[in-house]
């Protein structure tokens, strides 16, 4: 055994490029599986580090809960708590000199009105808004709505942040999109108007599917005192709550928190769904370099024993018979996966150790981490299994070349 | 006692070898002797296991050999014939030590006798070359190489293909002279190819195919 092996060693020595051509697509394959393997276990590790975080007895729900449903929730379960997951601003008011701007936060209420693009979701709650009682200006009529105007109704402290002591009524507005929306009326901030969007919310809050109740115009309730910051809600529950009951109850509020409620392990699953689906992708494009590197190393075989055939012959006449050249051309084919795979190993480390800092600007250490065994072992297997997979058809081919055809190479 | 019976064999519907008969004892010097393209070669490799005959049969002692068991014929080559190439078909890579070992990759260990080694480099003059690679020998170090390894494993017959055609007058006749040497102290049997008859001396037996 060990002098096959170190006889295999001497053919490689003394045919160099062809054993360097042959290892090369090994290489680069299980270079490509281990970079991305390791990348891949990098970012789940990572994001679930930043979920580990969170309170196993919260759900997260990526919309907002209106106060009507915090109410009702509160109902099952008196000491769950309600407060902003993520603070970041749904969108920016401003005026068209970008003199003043405010980002905004919280349960939205639109008053303004784009038919081509949302549905009105209750006649009842536009009538509402349509007839509350101004400061100043006027309500929507059904003009605005027939014609599509572009006009807004905001409230009084809204206006004073954006325009001061000048008359609002007149002035323009923008928000995220360019178009510009001409003020109309001014909302009053008093507890009359509080109730009277409060009510519209929780008409809009029993409306399933309707996640947008108008567009796009917007008063946010948190300038005007509402209580929740919304956009997207943690819900903390008593650590002796069954959260499965809670994922419920919060179903039971709107059905449609199905699809934006989500438990820290529900995060992490579809975290790692998606990054198995990425992965899937790049197992893929893995599996065809191999598949390449393969029968690339089928053809190069081939053409190797080709060139070799003397020696085979050479081998045949003394005595070698059909098993021993095939389980010697089996531990040259072996030796030629496990030097692959681990130059393979080698070079994928480099690669990371300098393109990690440079190209991702995370530190070498946060990749390192996910390091194991399976990393140097696995690559090995798999460029083993392929280059004897692959090697075994052109050495079968080699060994039953007819002994005086092959010498009669020389 | 090497038999061949009614020995035929075809290369692409043109007929070599016809109903070849011949019997060589144990202890002979053989001669193969013919004109260029008779088949000598041919009747060689069949004879040295090395090639398959189209009909016939062949007896090494009473074994009839069956040259479709291809196990039994390697190890018959491995353990029961040395050969020497005209084109020497040593490694080049290898060395003159590695190149004379070279059955030992294949067989046992315990059948390598220092004593037949020590024996054949002196009486081969190998001693300075066992350390260069086969490539750079000139031709009649290659096929003093060659003899090294045919002999190495003490075999009981020694194949030949036309081992001087490409050696000058003193390296063949020094070679000739161990080969008989080793016919008769040793009684090989040793089976040599051949269009000379610079050397019909060295013969006890020849076969000459008619032109």
């Amino acid at each position: 055994m060990l002098n096959i092996l170190l006889n295999s060693l001497k053919t490689f020595s003394s045919h160099k490029m062809r054993t360097m051509l042959t290892v090369l697509g090994i290489i680069l394959a299980i270079a490509v599986y281990l970079i991305s393997g390791i990348y891949s276990e990098a970012i789940i590790k990572t994001q679930s580090d930043k979920y580990i975080e969170f309170d196993p007895h919260s759900l997260y729900i990526s919309d907002n809960l209106y106060s009507t449903s915090v109410d009702r929730l509160k109902q099952s379960f008196p000491d769950a708590h309600v407060s902003a997951f993520q603070e970041s601003p749904l969108y920016r008011i401003h005026t068209p000199d970008e003199k003043n701007n405010f980002d905004v936060y919280g349960v939205l209420v639109g008053v303004s009105l784009d038919f081509e693009r949302f549905p009105i979701p209750s006649l009842d709650a536009l009538d509402c808004i349509k007839n509350s009682t101004l400061l100043y200006g006027r309500s929507f009529n059904n003009q605005d709505f027939s014609l599509n105007k572009k006009v807004a109704v905001i409230n009084l402290s809204m206006a004073k942040l954006l325009f001061g002591d000048t008359n609002p009524l007149g002035q323009y507005v923008n928000f995220d999109e360019p178009s510009q929306y001409m003020i109309i009326g001014i909302l009053s901030d008093s507890s009359d108007t509080l109730r009277m969007l409060e009510r519209f919310n929780n008409d809009i809050a029993g409306i399933e599917d309707m996640t947008v109740p108008f567009m796009p115009f917007y008063v946010p309730l948190t300038s005007i005192g509402y209580k929740y910051p919304a956009g997207k809600t943690i819900v903390t529950f008593k650590p002796d709550v069954d959260m499965f009951d809670a994922y419920n109850a919060v179903l039971s509020l709107n059905y449609s928190y199905k699809n934006y409620t989500y438990t820290a392990d529900s995060v992490l699953t579809s975290l790692e769904d998606s990054v198995a689906e990425s992965n899937q992708i790049i197992n893929l494009l893995v599996l065809v370099m191999l598949l390449m590197s393969g029968m690339s190393l089928s053809i190069i075989l081939i053409f190797s024993f080709k060139e070799r055939l003397p020696e085979i012959g050479i081998k045949k006449a003394i005595g070698a018979n059909d098993a021993f050249i095939l389980f010697q051309f089996f531990i040259e084919n072996a030796v030629l996966g496990i030097v692959g795979a681990l130059f393979g190993i080698v070079l994928s480390f480099f690669i990371i150790i300098i393109a990690t800092p440079l190209i991702l600007h995370v530190p070498v250490s946060s990749i390192l981490g996910v390091l194991t065994w399976n990393n140097v072992t696995i690559p090995i297997l798999l460029s083993l299994s392929v280059s004897m997979a692959f090697g075994y058809f052109p050495s079968l081919w080699a060994v039953k070349q007819n002994i005086m055809s092959v010498l009669r190479y020389e | 006692m090497i038999v061949a019976n009614e020995i035929n064999k075809s290369f692409n519907s043109n007929k070599v070898l016809c109903d070849i008969s011949l019997t060589i004892n144990r202890g002979t010097f053989f001669a193969i002797k013919g004109p260029s393209g008779c088949g000598k070669s041919t009747l060689l490799n069949i004879l040295g296991l090395l090639d398959t005959p189209d009909s016939g049969k062949l007896y090494f002692d009473d074994e009839l050999i069956n040259f479709k068991n291809r196990t039994r014929t390697a190890y018959l080559r491995s353990r029961e014939i040395g050969f020497i190439f005209q084109a020497y078909n040593l490694m080049p890579k290898l060395t003159v030590f590695d190149n004379i070992l070279l059955p030992f990759l294949y067989l046992k260990k315990s059948l390598f006798n220092q004593n037949l080694y020590d024996t054949l480099i002196e009486r081969l003059s190998l001693t300075r070359l066992l350390t260069k690679p086969a490539d750079v020998l000139s031709g009649g170090e290659k096929q003093r190489v060659a003899a090294a390894r045919a002999l190495i494993t003490n075999p009981n017959i020694v194949i030949c293909d036309e081992p001087t055609g490409n050696l000058d007058l003193a390296n063949a006749r020094f070679l000739m002279s161990l080969l008989k040497e080793i016919s008769i102290e040793a009684s090989k049997t040793v089976i040599m190819v051949t269009h000379s008859n610079d050397f019909d001396s060295f013969f006890d037996d020849t076969f000459v195919f008619e032109g």
